[in-house]
């Protein structure tokens, strides 16, 4: 008989998004106000990128978002993984999918090529074409002076460029429920 | 056969794996007494078991209003069932705890699941968030049309559930 630690695996959720516990690199969990509700999009062809670790290797089979009340603008929606550059900000687009936003109040999926990801920093990238009628889930920040830890942006990134180059988060505080999905149940 | 050295740290020390404490979403409101969401409806909840543990007993934190069955489980990624309690009497204790035969599962992801035969017994769930927040975190449905749970599931992303069940499982002797 042998004794052994067979525990540190941590398991792959199914749905991965910048509030997946333990996930998201944002570790203030706590600071989150509120549970996620629809609002209208920052703004036309603007990207945000969230910080996720991921312990584990995974498979990234689909993207998804999370329609809000009004999805009526016909907004063309995009969720991308890139890669960190390194120096925590995003830098080169690994995979990413886009559609026109659907049914209101549904999550919203978009088949993407498997790609495997391993342990490592990578950054999740939303944008939509217009926010004119376009909501998504989203919680919010306490204050924008968090930003710097959970979010980064760009503007005019519509379709999501192949190499990131954002900024800090100025003023916004939004964070949106969407990510990857590692498996395909639909 | 081996046996586990003892588990320190947060996750190793859990002697039960619960859908708000293992589940991968933090964003949770407070849990109520509130209806089954629908008759004969099963609800699938992921879960992350971190280590090798037995399953030794499963338990659902259920409201006053029993006049059904229940069933309360628990599931591989692939939708298999591994152990189930099987139709059982709800209870109104505030914690129903179902004897179930001892199992040895993980570690990886694990779906728990619960059905209810009526949608008037009360559980304790959060029921605070907006649709589709729970499919966003990946809580599976399936129609089963009865209150026993399948030995295969044939789930699928739940657009519209706002409930989130209390469950869990508790754990026995490691064994690797």
């Amino acid at each position: 008989m042998t004794l052994t630690q067979v525990s540190g695996y941590e398991p792959v959720p199914p749905m991965v998004s910048p509030l997946t516990r333990g996930w998201g690199a944002f570790p203030e969990e706590n600071l989150y106000t509120g549970l996620p509700a629809s609002g209208t999009y920052d703004s036309g062809a603007l990207a945000v990128y969230f910080p996720i670790w991921v312990p584990s290797v995974c498979v990234a089979r689909r993207v998804w978002w999370a329609n809000g009340a009004t999805t009526s603008g016909g907004a063309t929606v995009e969720v991308g993984i890139y890669a960190d550059a390194g120096e925590y900000k995003p830098a080169a687009k690994l995979i990413s999918g886009s559609a026109t936003q659907g049914t209101a109040s549904q999550a919203q999926f978009v088949d993407i090529t498997d790609t495997t990801l391993t342990p490592n920093l990578y950054w999740l990238a939303l944008q939509a074409s217009t926010n004119t009628n376009t909501t998504l889930l989203r919680v919010s920040l306490p204050s924008s002076a968090f930003d710097a830890w959970v979010r980064m942006e760009q503007s005019s990134a519509n379709p999501l460029p192949a190499t990131a180059t954002p900024v800090e988060s100025a003023t916004a505080s939004r964070v949106y429920l969407f990510g990857f999905s590692t498996t395909t149940i639909t | 056969m081996s046996l586990s050295g003892p588990q320190f740290g947060l996750w190793r020390r859990a002697f039960s794996i619960d859908t708000h404490t293992h589940g991968f979403f933090p964003l949770l409101g407070s849990s109520a007494a509130t209806t089954y969401p629908v008759a004969n409806q099963a609800y699938y909840v992921p879960v992350a078991v971190r280590q090798r543990v037995v399953v030794r007993k499963l338990w659902v934190a259920v409201g006053a209003t029993a006049t059904g069955n229940l069933d309360v489980g628990v599931y591989d990624a692939a939708g298999v069932r591994i152990v189930s309690a099987g139709s059982t009497a709800k209870t109104s204790d505030t914690e129903q705890v179902v004897d179930v035969t001892d199992t040895t599962i993980g570690p990886g992801l694990y779906y728990m699941a619960l059905n209810c035969s009526n949608n008037t017994d009360t559980f304790f769930m959060d029921s605070n968030s907006s649709a589709p927040t729970l499919g966003g975190i990946g809580v599976l449905s399936e129609a089963v049309g009865s209150v026993t749970l399948p030995a295969t599931a044939t789930w699928a992303v739940d657009q519209t559930v706002t409930k989130y069940p209390l469950m869990g499982m508790f754990l026995g002797t490691v064994v690797s």
